[in-house]
């Protein structure tokens, strides 16, 4: 596929963060994002390490 | 010599902002391996700085890095750190040096610091007994597979050429029953494997977490697949990458439950939903990973290799330099700088806060340096539209 030129200034949709979801791989994100709430800084993490 | 491009290196006033300190500390434990991957940026590419350095990290060099990541870890209060044992293949010659290195960390950080240590490998040397050690100190493994087949891993051969493939299978199948040691699997893209069969075949592993990596490549030396260009942002382009991803990202998000966490797929939703990203992958996170190779130097992170020779090494090392020296260096600080780190095109795009320009080592170009897209700008693009798409629709959905 090709990524069409008309796509490229249409903004990313603003997305509200939902406090439940019934979907499973969006409930496990959300629980992940709670616990990064509790980091004072959030880094990046180096790709060559799980 | 190694002559280091413009920007950040003559450019950048690595005093004007703020540095955030080494969280994750890249150990080098053996600079050597016992495979002979045809596509390894290590062994394979430009830079063969690795043949000047000893073989395995001396006790001294451990115990002084040691001692430096403890000096950086009281001067910032660091709660956490996590070490990464890395090679080369760090359990080229047993567990014996990773359990020392980090058990080196351990004593010479404060008590209040908790140290994640995770040993990185190919899984040939991961016997029963090795695991059962590296288990009982508390420290996590995990493999790098370019799939869960035979098939996928052909590229994975040691020096005779026999594939590593058995072993690392065997390895994988033996974390399963360490779920707290199995810290997961990395995966190299291939375009030319099936995105669901490298999926579907990774899932019978039983990885907790798989991260799908894209190859590393710049606008010099494009990956398989893509074009040579000049830097820039094209649309029209081709997107193998995004659209491989596409097909692996639908078939997670459809599973009906977690199997797996992949990382890239969820630092991206994380990102759409306004939390900030915890990997160097998206986002404008700052980096905050160094490198410390068997001799002792502090080096940047091993990828930036693939760009050129030299282009990992700061000139510091643990004997004479501290970790805030490294802090002040152009290449480490260019990595904190977030949106003002960016080219003026990823600044300017729709999905910019997103993808944040993707991987720093994918944006070099000879000359100008790294203060481009990536290489991969349209495949990113296409891979975080789809990623919003999907997330918007099931939030609309479940709100
Ligand atoms: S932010 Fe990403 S998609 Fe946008 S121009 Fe930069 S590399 Fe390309």
């Amino acid at each position: 596929m090709t990524a069409p030129p008309q796509d490229t200034p249409i903004p990313l949709p603003e997305i509200p963060r939902p406090d439940h979801t019934d979907h499973p791989v969006l409930s496990a994100i959300l629980a992940e994002l709670h616990a990064r709430e509790e980091q004072a800084v959030v880094v990046a993490r180096y790709e060559d390490a799980p | 010599m190694t002559t280091h491009p413009r920007w950040p290196y003559a450019e950048l006033d690595t005093a004007a902002h703020q540095a955030t300190p080494f969280h994750q500390f890249v150990l080098k434990v053996h600079g050597r391996c016992n495979l002979d991957c045809s596509y390894c940026y290590l062994y394979q590419g430009a830079d063969h700085g690795w043949r000047d350095r000893p073989a395995r990290t001396p006790e001294a060099t451990m115990l002084r890095t040691a001692h430096r990541i403890a000096e950086h870890v009281r001067a910032h209060r660091l709660d956490g750190i996590r070490v990464e044992l890395h090679g080369g293949e760090p359990l080229l010659t047993g567990p014996d040096p990773v359990l020392a290195y980090t058990r080196a960390v351990r004593q010479a950080v404060p008590a209040d610091c908790h140290v994640t240590a995770t040993v990185q490998t190919n899984g040939t040397r991961l016997t029963a007994a090795a695991l059962e050690r590296l288990a009982a100190a508390g420290i996590r493994v995990g493999l790098s597979l370019d799939g869960g087949r035979g098939a996928h891993n052909a590229r994975r051969v040691d020096r005779a050429g026999r594939p590593a493939w058995p072993a690392a299978r065997a390895a994988a199948l033996r974390l399963t029953a360490h779920p707290q040691t199995y810290a997961g699997i990395l995966c190299t893209i291939d375009l030319g494997a099936d995105p669901l069969d490298v999926y579907r075949s990774l899932l019978e592993l039983g990885p907790p977490g798989v991260d799908f990596l894209l190859p590393h490549a710049n606008w010099a030396h494009p990956p398989p697949g893509l074009a040579p260009s000049s830097p820039g942002r094209y649309r029209p382009r081709p997107t193998p990458y995004g659209d491989w991803l596409v097909a692996v990202f639908d078939a997670w998000w459809d599973e009906g439950r977690l199997r797996t966490r992949v990382r890239l797929f969820q630092e991206i939703a994380a990102l759409l939903l306004g939390a900030p990203s915890g990997a160097e992958a998206v986002g404008l996170s700052p980096l905050a990973a160094v490198v410390v190779e068997t001799d002792g130097s502090i080096d940047q992170v091993d990828s930036l290799r693939s760009a050129y020779a030299g282009a990992s090494r700061t000139g510091l090392d643990v004997f004479r330099h501290s970790f805030d020296q490294a802090l002040r260096h152009p290449g480490v600080a260019a990595r904190q700088l977030g949106e003002q780190g960016l080219a003026d095109e990823c600044r300017a795009c729709p999905v910019g806060k997103v993808c944040g320009g993707g991987n720093y080592v994918h944006r070099y170009a000879p000359g100008s340096g790294f203060l481009h897209p990536s290489v991969y700008c349209a495949d990113l693009e296409r891979l975080i539209r789809h990623v919003a798409h999907r997330l918007n629709r099931t939030v609309r959905g479940s709100t």
